[in-house]
């Protein structure tokens, strides 16, 4: 099985999270990839991409985020890394209890958890976030 | 992109706001203005008529979230329709159908606020 890599340096800028939604939205045209998983895939990635220009650099725009995709006939792997200052995953709230649903945020490494077929996040403190997210299209 | 068009019912206190496009990270501070624009005004029935909305994102999550409480402070509420799958999907994954109703169609909605 053929495998295409892509990976991408930007600036931890917002602006720049256009780029996901290009760089996708030409995978999805090359691969035949159905709009529904396009659709999850750019807002998984984003929101990892999100958190770590808000979160892992408290957006200083000197920061750099790292995406790179994998992609072959079935399935896309694609990983956002930030050497930002990391956090700490056991203390994330679980965004169903009663107690956080009327909290307005927390809910993206959800989102990427449920969206994703397979999510993995690693991240130390001081040392930066790696988020890699597995999706099948075929 | 996001465009937001309103239709007002003053008799109701009611506002329906049109959304068209993706409520993401450059766009949801737009959709949060327009909420408190029709709050301001003292529209406290807000409708959500998402059939052209694409895209939401925790972000666009955050600012419904946000404003709820206020809204229901007012005896207020807000209610949403007319969602595509996708989008549904989101709501549903986050809990948004145990905190909200959500209508296939803007008349349903509609029905709920008048027909109380």
């Amino acid at each position: 099985m053929t495998q295409e890599t892509i990976e991408l340096q930007f600036c931890a800028r917002l602006e720049n999270l256009k780029l996901i939604d290009s760089l996708f939205e030409r995978l999805a045209a090359i691969y035949s990839i159905p709009e529904p998983t396009v659709q999850d895939i750019i807002l998984t990635a984003k929101e990892a991409a999100i958190n770590a220009i808000k979160h892992g650099y408290n957006n200083d725009q000197n920061g750099l985020v790292t995406l790179s995709v994998g992609v072959n006939e079935t399935s896309l792997e694609v990983r956002i890394e930030d050497n930002g200052k990391g956090f700490d995953l056991n203390k994330l709230p679980d965004p169903l209890q009663s107690e956080n649903l009327l909290k307005p945020s927390g809910r993206g490494i959800f989102l990427i958890r449920e969206l994703s077929d397979n999510a993995h996040i690693h991240s130390r403190k001081g040392k930066g976030t790696r988020v890699v997210i597995r999706k099948h299209y075929k | 992109m996001l465009t937001i068009s309103n239709k007002t019912l003053d008799k109701d206190n009611l506002a329906i706001l049109y959304l068209d496009g993706h409520i993401e990270t450059n766009s949801y501070l737009d959709f949060e203005n327009e909420l408190n624009n029709i709050l301001e005004k003292g529209y406290s029935h807000i409708i959500l008529n998402c059939r052209d909305l694409q895209y939401i994102n925790s972000a666009g999550l955050g600012v419904i979230m946000g404003l709820i409480e206020e809204v229901r402070e007012k005896d207020g509420d807000i209610k949403l329709c007319a969602m595509n799958k996708n989008v549904f999907k989101i709501f549903d994954l986050v809990g948004f159908n145990q905190l909200f109703e959500i209508y296939e169609k803007e008349e349903e909605a509609l029905n709920a606020f008048t027909q109380r």
